[in-house]
């Protein structure tokens, strides 16, 4: 493959030869003459009198031999074959003779046979007539001494008009003019001279002579092309003299229009062709000479033996062998390389004696990336070159389209981060086109040197380049700032709209940046919580990575938020309680200094420390681990770590808490009040729960282990202050209680202690005096469970704690209860054997009624009352009470547990009788009661008899 | 068979290999001058717009020919449609002077104009710059001489230009291109058909058979 280099203002043009077909079926001596086209046909003629018929498919990049007609019986050579569209016939010309032949088979039509013809041309036609059945298409035959227009249909030949002309030897047609459908005039040459004949008018004008001696070695060449202006121009060789010739251009006025070409010490051209701005020409001395039809100069020459160019009609398209190599790309994990078509194509073929080639412009691609590769080949990268060929680049990406259009998309990015244009480079990079990004991530980090997944294709002339260049001497930030644009471009995009593709790019961006761009925790945690929290939860294939990554460095403050955001967003509660578990080690090895992240500083010790735990709270489901990172987190942060148990006594793993709470109550001294009352607590709530799911009191589990708890807590308040005003109530409540005061009935020792607490400086001592007192009554008075007797009794040794003692021993209850002047409880005692709760009690209100369901029996009651009895009666003779007492007291037990003459033989003599006048009436009236019932009863137990016996003689007599 | 714009004035300048006619049109273009001597050949054109009459703006289309005789046989047709010719000889090259009157012939023969007597021309001595020494002895006379014994007798303008210095090229030019376009006015006033393509067309025989088949 050849190539032709020409260096114009506008910057370097390139041609390629490459080959199209090489033929090696070719017999001894026989050479390819002419060469045409039809559609994806090729027909490429003989020396021999054959025809070669090639054919392109759609999906092959070559043309491929389908068929070889003989279409001269005596070998001739094939001088001509002539494509008629319009009517899908090719005339070939084999030595004089022309023959017609279907297209695209070439069959031979029985039309007959052109005799004695130099040459055939097609006669131009205007653009737009359409091939039909009944059509036909004009040509004109340069015959020995005329020239002839001919119509072909598809079965018919027929002459339209002959033109005398002699010894012709060439001829041209001009383009059809607007006004008809058919060109009127002919370039034409004869053995010296190029003649315009006016075909219509049958007129002919000289041009001029194209040679001045009679060689006849020397042959006319006439070649069309349209020029800038749009109009036809024709070249005709003139021969000057053995080592220079020239060419004259005209148009079809017959006016010149440029200045003459000369080809000077190059001979005679063999063989011509253009190709708008350039003509070629193959010179007698084997040059191919590229010259300028606007300047005209010469650009390039090259010698290149055996060749003749050939014009034909319609161009030739191939796959560009050139181009197509710069967008082959390879894949960066298998060094597999994928090939691209690019295709070419060219009016200008050249022959070889065996070979078709093609001559085609280089498309600027291959020139700017070749240009490119040189560059960067250079020891010192020359940016103004650089920037001037990214202009350039940029230019043609315009202009282009397809895989063209990616290539130099691709080029230009990596010139502009080569020239650190931050701008421009993150511009490009993020270039779309149908909401898709042109240039894949990937494409970038392979540049940076930073990962590529596998598969990720990358041209493979790009990747040369990027393998040899440093990574040092690259803008980082700018690879930095595309991570995040490209991230912000696709978090912005509809997730519903998205591709799977672009989701796998999004993720990889997301990837990138938590590797590449935050490289400390508090930069990757701000990016986590802000701008990507939806990558964390809609581009989740990237956490894993992301976490992956994270897990193999220092980071561990990012590390621990990382988790944190999966886990709030898992639903497996297990791998849920897996990624908490983890943050939780990593945090009080962050805590405990165990390892260092630069980043983490102390004030945001206190959010990790709520991190663990909120997770404490939320995400653990197995209690022996939900134990250790809490004893763990208590070690690091007590305040925090009770505070924690606090919240939590209503919430799940009590018996851990508690567990816990009994390990570190030991252990930690100093915060022995606080833990007790924790443990309190937790005591308290369970007791609570307790309460709630049972029915019977007997049912309770957890009563003993409160009360304990309790009694412990209260036993271990040890404050003179507090005692010495607990003391105060209790000596308060005997004198406000006593029984000078006729207000009944009195309160008790727990109710008015439950009426002061708020008043009093005590109320934390006191409400856990009542508590116990509470529980105490329930234990050992309704319960009668003694289990813990011995403990509590210890626990509750101190003066100030008589009452509860009492509570728990339950001996000499009235006695005691009325030295202290709990008359109530004394009395109520004497009835139902056990102490009532007080009026608003804690945790039992629900089973207030359990106090009065069994009383005494009526002798016991009678003994306790008679003995609360003899104790008022002492009180008001040796005190000079209120007889009142007495009164009331009757009044409430007089009836029925005693009768008159008891009351009456207790009394002293002296008692005033009025005092117990109303008593002694319900006496009365009871006994009256009494008396009538028993008479009533007598008589009708009488009258039955007397009825049953009547009944029983009547029956007998009836029987 | 020409169909250019009138406001296009062809010039075409002629004269013996070596006089500067190559020069002459790059210092007027141009305002160039190369020392070095590169015969043209063939032939090639540059244009230049100028202002004639003060307020006509036209363009001249100049052709410098090649002066050798080999591409004589050329000047059919750069010479078709010509609205004036300058003829130039060398100041110091006397037998370039008298060739001007071949130059003149052969020009009214190939470009066929219809009347050679009105057709402008303009004689142009170049390379005044020589020194005297060089120049061709009594000039002015053999001038003379040239002009009214193988001109004509007629009165062409005649100017003396240095292409190398640029003496005398712009007037000169200014002198051709207020010819070319009386010459292309007087075209007009007289009908001449410039648009018709073929009016030095021959007609050829013509053999038909509309109807027979060629084969």
């Amino acid at each position: 493959m050849a190539t032709i280099n020409i260096d114009e203002v506008d910057g370097p043009v390139q041609f390629h030869l490459q080959t199209v077909v090489r033929e090696e079926s070719l017999e001894e001596g026989e050479t390819l003459t002419d060469v045409a086209v039809y559609q994806s046909n090729l027909y490429v003629g003989t020396s021999l009198g054959n025809v070669l018929h090639y054919f392109r498919f759609d999906d092959s990049p070559v043309y491929i031999l389908i068929s070889r007609i003989s279409v001269s019986s005596n070998q001739k050579p094939v001088n001509k074959i002539l494509v008629l569209e319009l009517v899908e016939r090719a005339l070939i010309l084999c030595g004089s003779v022309a023959s017609v032949y279907t297209l695209p088979e070439l069959s031979p039509c029985k039309l007959g046979k052109l005799k004695d013809i130099r040459t055939i041309e097609s006669l131009s036609y205007k653009e737009g007539l359409q091939n039909s059945s009944n059509a036909s298409q004009k040509a004109f035959v340069v015959g020995y001494n005329k020239v002839r227009i001919i119509q072909i249909g598809r079965d018919l030949i027929k002459l339209v008009k002959d033109v005398n002309y002699n010894d012709a030897i060439d001829g041209l047609s001009c383009s059809a003019k607007s006004a008809t459908a058919y060109s009127n005039l002919v370039v034409v040459s004869n053995k010296s001279n190029y003649d315009l004949i006016d075909l219509k008018e049958t007129r002919m004008i000289s041009l001029f002579k194209y040679k001045s001696t009679d060689d006849s070695s020397i042959a006319p060449h006439c070649a069309s092309f349209t020029s800038e202006s749009g109009r036809e121009e024709f070249l005709l060789t003139i021969h000057a003299d053995s080592s220079t010739s020239i060419a004259m251009f005209v148009n079809s006025d017959g006016d010149v229009t440029r200045g003459t070409l000369s080809w000077v010490d190059l001979g005679y051209p063999q063989s011509i062709a253009t190709q708008w701005p350039y003509v070629f020409t193959v010179m007698d001395n084997s040059e191919l000479v590229v010259s300028s039809l606007q300047s005209i100069e010469h650009k390039a020459q090259k010698k290149l033996e055996g060749l003749r160019l050939i014009q034909l009609a319609r161009s030739v398209e191939c796959k560009d062998n050139i181009s197509s190599s710069f967008l082959t790309t390879v894949d960066v994990s298998t060094g597999e390389t994928t090939h691209c078509e690019l295709s070419t194509h060219s009016k200008v073929l050249a022959v070889t004696s065996n070979e078709l080639l093609i001559i085609h412009k280089t498309d600027q691609l291959s020139l700017l990336a070749t240009q490119f590769q040189d560059l960067m080949k250079q020891a010192e990268l020359n940016f103004s070159d650089l920037e001037s060929l990214s202009e350039r680049v940029r230019e043609h990406s315009k202009a282009v389209s397809g895989s063209s259009e990616l290539f130099c998309i691709h080029l230009l990015s990596l010139i502009c981060i080569i020239l650190k244009d931050h701008e421009k480079s993150i511009e490009i990079l993020l270039k779309t086109k149908d909401d898709t990004l042109l240039i894949d991530p990937q494409f970038m980090t392979y540049t940076y040197k930073a990962k590529s997944d596998e598969g990720y294709k990358i041209y493979q002339t790009l990747k040369e380049v990027i393998d040899g260049m440093d990574l040092n001497s690259l803008d980082e930030q700018i690879f930095k700032d595309y991570l995040l644009q490209t991230h912000r471009y696709y978090l912005a995009l509809d997730l519903a709209k998205l591709t799977e593709s672009a989701k796998k790019k999004c993720c990889f961006i997301r990837e990138m940046i938590y590797t590449v761009v935050f490289t400390r925790s508090d930069e990757a945690i701000k990016f986590a919580k802000g701008a990507d929290t939806t990558g964390w939860t809609q581009f989740k294939k990237a956490n894993s990575k992301i976490m992956e990554f994270v897990r193999q460095g220092t980071n561990y403050w990012a590390r621990i938020e990382f988790l944190k955001l999966l886990g709030n967003q898992e639903q497996d509660v297990l791998v849920k309680q897996e990624y908490a578990v983890e943050i939780c080690k990593y945090s009080m090895m962050v805590l405990k200094g165990e390892i260092v992240d630069p980043a983490f500083k102390e004030e945001d010790r206190g959010a990790l420390l709520d991190t663990f735990l909120e997770l404490l709270q939320t995400s653990f489901y197995d209690e022996k681990l939900y134990a250790k990172n809490l004893l763990q987190f208590l070690d690091i942060d007590m305040n925090k770590g009770v505070s924690f148990l606090r919240s939590q006594k209503g919430g799940k793993f009590k018996a851990t808490h508690k567990h816990i709470l009994e390990e570190i109550s030991s252990k930690y001294d100093d915060k022995k009040d606080e833990i007790y009352q924790l443990k309190a607590e937790f005591a308290e709530a369970s007791l609570r729960d307790d309460i709630a799911d049972i029915s019977n009191l007997e049912d309770l589990s957890t009563l003993s282990e409160t009360l304990v708890e309790i009694v412990s807590m209260l036993s271990s308040r040890s404050s003179d202050a507090e005692i010495m005003n607990f003391q105060i109530l209790q000596q308060t409540y005997q004198i406000e209680n006593n029984l000078e005061t006729l207000d009944w009935p009195k309160l008790t020792w727990l109710d008015y202690l439950s009426a002061n607490m708020r008043r009093s400086e005590c109320p934390e001592y006191i409400e856990l005096y009542l508590k116990a007192a509470e529980l105490l009554i329930v234990e050992f008075h309704w319960l009668q469970n003694h289990e813990e007797k011995e403990k509590v009794l210890t626990l509750l040794s101190a003066e100030q704690y008589e009452y509860l003692r009492w509570i728990i021993s339950g001996t000499e209850m009235i006695t005691r209860l009325l030295s202290v002047g709990d008359f109530s409880n004394a009395e109520f005692y004497a009835k139902y054997g056990r102490l009532p709760l007080q009026s608003h009690p804690y945790y039992f209100e629900d089973f207030k009624e359990r106090a009065t369901e069994n009383s005494n029996d009526s002798n016991s009651i009678k003994a306790g009352l008679t003995s609360i009895l003899d104790h008022y009666l002492k009180f008001v003779l040796d005190k000079n009470g209120n007889y009142s007492i007495i009164q009331m007291f009757l009044q409430r037990y007089g009836e029925p547990y005693f009768d008159a003459y008891d009351i009456i033989r207790r009394l002293p003599e002296l008692f005033p009788v009025s005092y117990l006048q109303e008593y002694l009436q319900q006496e009365l009236l009871r006994r009256v009661v009494i008396s009538r019932h028993v008479t009533s009863t007598k008589a009708l137990a009488r009258f039955e008899v007397k009825s049953t016996s009547a009944l029983i003689q009547s029956l007998d007599n009836g029987g | 068979m020409s169909s250019r714009k009138k406001t296009l004035l062809k010039v075409i300048i002629l004269g013996d290999s070596g006089v500067g006619k190559t020069s002459l049109m790059q210092q007027f273009v141009n305002n160039k001058f190369s020392h070095q001597y590169k015969a043209t050949i063939g032939a090639d054109f540059l244009t230049k717009e100028i202002t004639v009459d003060n307020n006509k703006q036209v363009t001249l289309q100049i052709w410098d020919t090649a002066g050798q005789e080999r591409f004589q046989s050329l000047g059919v047709a750069f010479y078709r449609g010509a609205d004036c010719c300058v003829l130039c000889y060398d100041v110091t090259n006397e037998k370039s002077l008298n060739n001007l009157a071949s130059w003149k012939d052969e020009f009214l023969i190939q470009s066929n104009v219809l009347n050679p007597q009105d057709f402008p021309f303009i004689i142009i001595g170049n390379k005044i710059d020589a020194d005297d020494s060089k120049k061709i002895p009594s000039l002015q006379k053999k001038l003379n001489n040239v002009t009214n014994n193988q001109l004509g007798g007629l009165s062409y303008p005649v100017f003396e230009t240095s292409a190398k210095e640029s003496i005398n090229v712009e007037s000169a030019f200014e002198v051709i291109a207020k010819m070319a376009l009386q010459q292309e006015e007087l075209n007009e006033a007289n009908g001449n058909d410039v648009n018709d393509d073929y009016n030095d067309a021959i007609n050829i025989h013509l053999e038909t058979d509309n109807s027979g088949c060629a084969c």
